[in-house]
């Protein structure tokens, strides 16, 4: 039987996981700070101009960012072995909709390096 | 270069989001069936003991 055609070009994934977005919730509280956590794994060497910023999920180009924060250096531990850090953002520079967003992981030469899972400025509704 | 990677990107991380969006809805269906079931229950049990009456 005939084969459809396909290619054998694929998506290296690893390389968008290189930093994982850990603790994460599906909803964070409106007016508040909220911190983000993640993990950097041994595949990258983190340089002091990487950032970490909050994108509105269908994002096109990484200037699209809703807010940012440099991503702090880890300490002289990270060598072969992960490391977990975290950032704060702070309330007044988070969006005010309820649209989803997402963190992404951006390195100084503007490679995406990870990206979370989607999350949303509401109260959860648990009734 | 990594020129041409950012469309790449942002389809990764959409496909990330799309991915745990889909989850989140199946799970949202089960539970919103397993409400209806429990409604149903609920609203038999009440007129089970409304015919008592």
């Amino acid at each position: 039987s005939e084969e459809p055609p396909t290619s054998t070009v694929f998506i290296d994934n690893c390389h968008f996981s290189q930093v994982i977005f850990i603790n994460m919730e599906k909803f964070y509280v409106p007016g508040g700070d909220i911190t983000c956590y993640y993990t950097l794994t041994e595949n990258i060497i983190p340089r002091g101009k990487d950032w970490v910023g909050i994108f509105r999920v269908g994002w096109k180009t990484t200037r699209e960012y809703y807010t940012f924060m440099w991503a702090p250096l880890p300490g002289d531990s990270h060598r072969d072995t992960t490391v977990q850090q975290q950032i704060q953002f702070k309330a007044c520079y988070l969006p005010q909709d309820d649209e989803y967003y997402q963190f992404c992981y951006v390195d100084q030469d503007g490679m995406v390096r990870g990206a979370s899972v989607p999350f949303q400025f509401r109260v959860e509704t648990e009734d | 270069s990594y020129s041409g990677d950012e469309s790449v990107a942002s389809h990764f991380a959409l496909v990330t989001a799309y991915e745990d969006i889909k989850k989140r809805l199946k799970e949202t269906e089960k539970e919103n069936s397993s409400l209806k079931r429990r409604v149903r229950i609920l609203e038999e049990k009440l007129l089970g003991s409304r015919l008592e009456e």
